[in-house]
């Protein structure tokens, strides 16, 4: 083929640019150590690493929600662990309490030191986390979830209910509650004597509510324990044929009666007053309020014993000195309510740290997983986006020579023309 | 003929020869130009002429090799633009997108920490001005692309008057002995450059002129006259320029659709598949990520216990009127559901008989439904349009819906969220069971779905469960301060999966499990905000949500602009390196052909020397024969 000069020229010039491109691209890579410079180079592979990467950064938080989640878990771990310690203590000295020879002087040491132990486990169900966060308080979690009132009587303040411990997700379908509330700790603890007692008016229309419950026969309380009587209400009638309802002040007069749930024997009846003591079978319970007819009012053993009651209640026992038959049968009964209950907040607090040392346990493999995912991760993106440095080298020296040649060809053939003979 | 006619003949022939030759040295870098040679008629000395050197094939191959290579030229350098202005790791959305989820999840991990909210708050408002910024970045693109258009136009409307000007030129000397060579150089030159820009077609008349037609068909230049070509908005977008015809009148009639080659076409193209969608992409997350943030904070309580505001100023769709409507009306365009939303641009005609909305900018038709509690509100692609203004519209009336394209640059915070603490971190609701439900029924999950009405969410509710009513199955009575409502177990839960979910007053709360005659839930406003996270777990929760279209996250969505920017720019590439192996081909071929190979011209040179010397010599020899003669005659 005919060659025109300015031809020789433009390829001279075409193929060192070539070359010097070739060679930019190989300092640029070996500079970045991507292979990928920009999304063009390889759409795919840069659409994949850009995957990646928000997989990468999603894992990334969900160990740092685990690294969050930790130390509440761990510090409500510690915190059971102490309950724990104290509680062996309460249970030892109400064993020893029990002892018919101690002095009603040193029973009183013993009830102090109760004291003691039930203040510092207050002291433990109203502790902060290094954040300033009350620990049992829940999502409520700036103010003490646990109040005391005048009379010594623990209440629980804080967060109840669905959402009522944060959750922090640890993986994309894991979510775990990092904490427990003080109510699950130390208010809802099984019932394990049968002898105390509570009263439920749910379903009722009436205005009627428990004012108290209590035991006013101890024996026959003892002999009835883990039974239900039901209070019901119904107008009280005259004596007239047939019976007219009975008013008084323009209300009608309630009547009350009580039956033994498991067999239907009635225990006794009469006429009901705002405010009355209800006494059947050893127990007693206190109302007020109007009750509208077909009300009921549910005696039944509680199913809760919170654990600043339990140790409350014995202390109270333990001041009281024994002067009579009825005094000693208190104590004996006081600590045996006392004692079933305290093994059953240990087995409770058992229940909880086994819970909580799952959930760490939990944590700690899914920390592991994610760790394990992360280094995948990181291996697939560097697979797919940076650069093999011997064979990017190579390739550099590869194009280095070529520019070479190319600027040493174009130098020599320009030498070349025949004006240079004539 | 005589030895001397024969020597001077020889003698001008071979000056003329050397002439020519030195001209093809002297033009041997001149570009366009075609080496000429003279041609010498066998046995005749006198006749004589000069041929310029071209084949119009190869021309009209290098051409339409020009054409694409100017095509690829514009694509490949704007995608690449684009893509490593979208890739980039300062200038992209991806980097902030991640850091403001991060920030949501920080302050999910933490709701009580006063530097969790404000680093929240600032990462929002980074995120906001990164959209901004990209779409400013692109709307930079867009102005250069459409500054270029204009200017291509311009110089474009030159080389056709240029080009007419040669014609005429060329029908002048047409009666002239030798070829006008320096014409037909320069109007190839004006031709090809012509062709790089826009792609043209040429027929060459008997009389020698060059007709050029640009597009499927349409004259640019016709013998002596050409037609102007204007770039102006035709279309109701007032931003993009269109190419037109301009018309006696001033007028213009817009030819976008013809213009789909060389850098004119690249242009148009470049604008409506690279510019176009990669900004109402990003739009899109914008007005999605703005509007699900917005409605997922206010179901919540915020830093304060106060029902969660908006955090985001979230842009409505745009809408223009084109100029030619017979209405001034405008419907009135609105987000319906924001998941539905597409990245396209829409348009809204009247058809005489009723509304028609189009997708751009393949004009599909996409069906609309009537709202049929407001007649004249019609939904479509995410969007309420209410046509209820349009009554005088006319037939062929049209508006332009931009659902999404401004809407990053508009997308702006809320001006009431002044602080972290508006962020509403609590689930708004609790719900409790009743310490003496006897079933099994456990909560598994409350939350509110319409905060619109405080009041009435926030009423205490009760929920009793009445076995035996009003089937086996049983039922909820649902008690607040606002009446009474009864929910059967047999509609809350018709396959028996012991899951069910109950909704009353913008609230939702799900049970499971069997519950008892009697047994009593509450549901109630949630007064232990501080600490909660529900809400934000949530809102965090956007970040691996498939939102965009239903189809994709966030981070999804803006890796497919990636891809789809990244693919065009390795296309556009590719295209580049092939167009340009294909136009040094046929520069090559051209060359080969026309081009001046200075080695030739000097053996030329050489050549026509000796025979310039030996037809001297000719009349040299004449001389002294008439010498010998006259000496012959005098002795």
């Amino acid at each position: 083929m005919r060659i025109s000069t300015s031809q020789i020229y433009r390829t001279g010039l075409d193929s060192m640019q070539r070359a010097q491109q070739q060679v930019t691209r190989g300092v640029m890579e070996m500079a970045s150590g991507k292979r990928i410079l920009s999304p063009s180079d390889d759409p795919s592979g840069a659409t994949t690493a850009a995957r990646i990467q928000t997989r990468i950064k999603s894992t990334e938080q969900y160990q740092r929600n685990g690294d969050l989640a930790r130390p509440r878990l761990e510090q409500t771990e510690v915190n059971l662990d102490a309950l724990n310690n104290h509680l062996q203590r309460a249970k030892e000295l109400v064993v020893a309490g029990t002892n018919g020879t101690h002095s009603t002087e040193s029973r009183g040491y013993i009830a102090a030191e109760i004291r003691q132990i039930r203040n510092a486990m207050y002291e433990i169900a109203n502790s902060r986390d290094a954040n300033g966060e009350y620990v049992f308080a829940g999502t409520n979690s700036l103010q003490a979830p646990f109040k005391s009132n005048g009379v010594g009587k623990v209440s629980y303040v804080g967060a109840e209910g669905v959402g009522a411990v944060r959750e922090l997700a640890i993986s994309d379908t894991w979510t775990l509650p990092i904490g427990e509330t003080g109510a699950d700790v130390f208010m809802k603890i099984p019932e394990r004597s049968g002898m105390i007692n509570e009263a439920s008016t749910q379903g009722n229309t009436g205005t009627l509510t428990v004012k108290g419950t209590g035991i006013v026969n101890i024996p026959l309380a003892q002999s009835n324990a883990g039974k239900t009587f039901t209070i019901s209400f119904s107008p009280a009638l005259d004596s007239q044929t047939p019976p007219q309802p009975l008013f008084e002040d323009g209300k009608a007069v309630m009547q009350y009666s009580v039956t033994d749930d498991s067999d239907g024997t009635p225990l006794g009846s009469g006429r009901y007053s705002d405010g009355m003591s209800i006494e059947f079978g050893g127990r007693r319970v206190i109302l007020s309020g109007d009750p509208n007819p077909g009300d009921r009012v549910e005696s039944r053993p509680a199913r809760f014993a919170d654990i600043f009651s339990t140790l409350d209640e014995i202390a109270t026992v333990f001041e009281q000195p024994l002067t009579d038959d009825d005094s000693r049968k208190a104590l004996s009964i006081g600590s045996s309510i006392a004692l079933s209950n305290l093994a059953g907040t240990l087995s409770h607090f058992d229940e909880i740290r086994a819970n909580v040392g799952f959930r760490l346990q939990t944590l700690d493999n899914q920390t592991d997983l994610n760790q394990d995912r992360l280094i995948q991760l990181k291996t697939s993106r560097s697979e797919i986006e940076d650069l093999d440095y011997a064979e990017a080298i190579s390739r550099f020296k590869l194009h280095e020579t070529a520019l070479q040649a190319a600027q040493q060809t174009y130098a020599q053939v320009n030498k070349l023309s025949l004006f240079n003979f004539i | 003929m005589t030895i001397l006619g024969i020597g001077t003949s020889a003698l001008l022939a071979f000056q003329r020869s050397l002439a020519v030759t030195g001209n093809n040295i002297g033009n041997s870098a001149t570009e366009g130009y075609s080496r000429q040679r003279v041609e010498l008629v066998p046995g005749d000395l006198n006749t004589f002429s000069i041929r310029r050197i071209a084949d119009r094939f190869v021309d009209a191959q290098l051409r339409t090799a020009g054409a694409d290579l100017g095509d690829a030229e514009v694509r490949s350098a704007y995608a690449g633009r684009v893509d490593r202005l979208v890739a980039d790791s300062t200038t992209g959305l991806a980097p902030a997108l991640s850091r403001f989820f991060d920030a949501a999840n920080d302050l999910a991990n933490d709701p009580t920490s006063a530097a969790n909210r404000s680093l929240l708050f600032n990462e929002s408002r980074a995120l906001v001005e990164r959209f901004g910024d990209l779409n400013g970045r692109l709307e930079e693109q867009r102005t250069r692309l459409n500054g270029e258009i204009s200017q291509n136009v311009d110089e474009i409307n030159q080389m056709a008057a240029s080009l007419a000007d040669i014609n005429a030129r060329v029908l002048d000397r047409s009666g002239g002995r030798t070829a006008p060579n320096d014409l037909l150089d320069q109007r190839d030159l004006l031709v090809n450059q012509l062709s790089k820009k826009v792609g043209v077609k040429t027929t060459i008349q008997d009389d020698g002129s060059m007709n050029v037609f640009i597009g499927s068909g349409q004259a640019l230049v016709i013998g002596g006259t050409a037609r102007q070509l204007t770039a102006r908005p035709m279309s109701d977008d007032p931003i993009n320029l269109d190419i037109g015809y301009v018309q006696s009148d001033g007028g213009a009639v817009k030819i976008n659709r013809f213009i789909t080659d060389g850098e004119l076409g690249s242009l148009l193209k470049t604008r409506e598949t690279v510019l176009d969608p990669a900004q109402n992409q990003i739009g899109l997350i914008a007005v999605n990520l703005g509007s699900l943030f917005n409605a997922g904070n206010r179901l919540g309580l915020d830093g304060n216990g106060e029902p969660g505001g908006d955090v985001f100023r979230v842009p409505e769709p745009v809408v223009r009127a084109s100029s030619k409507n017979a209405t001034t009306g405008l419907p009135a365009v609105s987000i319906e559901n924001v998941k539905d939303m597409t990245p396209h641009d829409y348009r809204l005609r009247t058809d005489g008989a009723g509304f028609v909305l189009q997708r751009l900018p393949d004009e599909a038709v996409i069906p609309m439904t009537e709202d049929p509690d407001n007649p004249g509100q019609w939904l479509a692609a995410g969007l309420r349009i209410d046509t209820n203004d349009l009554a005088s519209a006319g037939a062929g009336d049209a508006w332009l819906i931009q659902p999404t394209r401004i809407a990053a640059d508009r997308i702006a915070m809320n001006p009431r969220l002044i602080d972290g603490s508006g962020f509403a971190t609590a689930g708004a609701m609790n719900a409790q069971e009743h310490v003496d439900n006897a079933g099994k029924a456990k909560i598994v999950e409350v939350r509110a779905l319409d905060a619109s009405d405080p009041a009435t969410l926030f009423e205490p509710a009760t929920l009793r469960f009445e076995a035996g009513v009003p089937d086996a199955r049983g039922q909820f009575a649902v008690e607040t301060a606002l009446g009474t409502q009864s929910f059967d177990l047999t509609t809350l839960d018709p396959d028996n999966t012991g899951i069910f979910k109950i909704q009353h007053n913008g609230w939702e709360i799900t049970l499971r499990g069997q519950p008892a005659d009697g047994d009593v839930f509450t549901v109630s406003r949630n007064e232990h905000h501080v600490g909660d996270n529900r809400n934000m777990l949530n809102l965090a929760g956007l970040a691996v949500e498939n939102t965009i279209q239903g189809k994709a996250t966030y981070a999804e969505s803006y890796t497919g602009i990636l891809a789809d920017i990244g693919s065009r720019a390795r296309q556009a590439e590719i295209a580049l390196s092939a167009s340009t192996t294909v136009f040094n081909e046929v520069t090559a071929q051209r060359e080969s052909i026309a081009g001046v190979n200075l080695d030739e011209e000097a053996a030329n040179l050489l050549r026509y020397q000796q025979a310039y010397q030996a037809a001297a010599q000719i009349i040299a020899t004449s001389s002294t024969l008439f010498d010998s003669l006259l000496a012959a005659a005098r002795s």
